[in-house]
């Protein structure tokens, strides 16, 4: 099984539209690692594309997005279970899911009340209250599944009034309770700094960086002076900055530089993919250079 | 009251507010709205999967954000698809296009819209463009 200090290189998320062309990239060992959104696949019924990548020696991280870890109740024991089935099913070598809150429950006992599910991830208040449940969410899950967890930072374009830490804070202070990996997105971290009005180059350098399993970049647009999360533009200039800016800190730190994965979810085609790609790999070079400079 | 107890209540009012596109107290108003046009767009994007003739309606996505807005419950891709249309109508929006919803369910042989006669023939659904006949030229050659 490959551990997580294996996650190196550059990758392309998987999903089906571009399947062909991610086996082209493994079997040119352009890629070593992928990721599956783990509600789009079941693990007695895994698409043979998927399957043939894992006996390439590609491995596969599944990714969830509904858990809700950072939701008041605890997660919930059946997407925890179909996580692990999908890990263990793809010898995984991680796990990971997101710094998010995905429903509203009138009480935390989601079989009773009222639950309004919000179909999206939705940043959690960063309170010492709201750490607290997410730090015994996140130990809850742990002990459920059997590979380590990575949880990623999500792009929250609103911030709560009430709170208290910002986000590298709350993110270390998370990390150093439960021992919980990172994905680090750094499209997410450009469109949270942005909102908010922080330098996403000063926050980027106070994450927990020994702690990033792999790190996510996407495309993205702006609107009314916000940048937006589309998966479904571009790589903005902006975001590819942040990837030569957290390669070089990488190498100033003498930390190995995780993987760095590429996610599209709209208009998904092998040419859009592989222009992202380039991008993303001429940012990583330009970091190395920059950190010998 | 305890934290869970607490940190529920919260999420749950402020979920609520996000839903039906109000912005939640002490929120910024920018930010929030475009959070809760990004919750309603998801289902948005859900309801296209599930009526690819939705695209013939111009102005259609600004018309269904304000739909899940006024109905905030999810329902599946379906419901909010069958709901969405229930909702045009009693609103007295769009009945052009509602008669080109209804070929496309099958309620309806056909209907002109846009140009085109709509035609439900066998199992497909197909847009006929309407041209003038010779005789009568809309061109002066």
């Amino acid at each position: 099984m490959t551990g997580i200090s294996e996650l190196r290189g550059t990758a392309v998320a998987w999903r089906r539209p571009i399947a062909e062309f991610i086996a082209a990239l493994a079997a040119d060992d352009r890629i070593t690692f992928t990721e599956v959104v783990a509600e789009n696949v079941r693990p007695d019924r895994l698409p043979t594309e998927l399957t043939a990548l894992r006996r390439a020696g590609v491995a596969i991280v599944p990714h969830g997005v509904t858990l809700g870890l950072a939701d008041a109740s605890r997660p919930d024991a059946d997407r925890l279970q179909h996580l692990a089935d999908l890990a263990e099913a793809l010898d995984s070598p991680v796990i990971s899911e997101h710094v998010a809150f995905v429903r509203g429950a009138a009480t935390p006992d989601p079989l009773h009340g009222d639950v309004l599910e919000a179909g999206h991830l939705l940043p959690p208040p960063r309170t010492r209250d709201s750490l607290a449940v997410l730090v015994e969410n996140v130990r809850e899950a742990q002990q459920a599944l059997p590979r380590p967890l990575a949880v990623e930072n999500i792009a929250a374009l609103m911030s709560w009034p009430e709170d208290e830490l910002d986000e590298p804070d709350f993110l270390t202070e998370l990390v150093d309770r439960t021992g919980v990996h990172l994905v680090l997105d750094v499209a997410n971290l450009y469109a949270s700094a942005t909102a908010r009005g922080t330098d996403p180059a000063a926050e980027l350098a106070r994450f927990p960086l020994e702690q990033v399993a792999y790190v996510h970049v996407a495309g993205g647009t702006e609107r009314d002076g916000l940048y937006l999360d589309t998966h479904a533009h571009p790589v903005r200039d902006e975001v590819t900055a942040l990837v030569t800016l957290l390669t070089s800190t990488y190498a100033d730190r003498c930390l190995p530089l995780p993987g760095i994965m590429l996610e599209r979810d709209a208009d998904i085609t092998a040419a859009a993919v592989s222009s992202d790609l380039d991008r993303i790999n001429t940012a990583v070079a330009q970091g190395v250079s920059h950190a010998h400079a | 009251m305890p934290t869970r107890e607490r940190l529920a209540a919260r999420q749950h009012r402020v979920v609520d507010d996000l839903l039906h596109g109000r912005v939640p107290d002490g929120f910024d108003a920018l930010r929030a709205r475009h959070t809760a046009r990004i919750l309603a767009m998801k289902r948005v994007d859900a309801i296209e999967r599930a009526c690819e003739e939705v695209t013939w309606l111009p102005g259609w996505r600004d018309l269904a954000v304000r739909f899940c807005f006024e109905q905030p419950t999810r329902g599946c891709a379906h419901t909010d698809r069958d709901e969405f249309i229930a909702w045009l109508r009693r609103n007295d929006l769009a009945r052009n296009w509602i008669r080109l919803a209804d070929v496309y369910a099958g309620r309806r042989r056909s209907t002109v819209y846009d140009g085109d006669l709509v035609v439900s023939w066998r199992s497909e659904v197909v847009h006929l463009r309407l041209t003038p006949s010779r005789g009568n030229s809309w061109h002066s050659d």
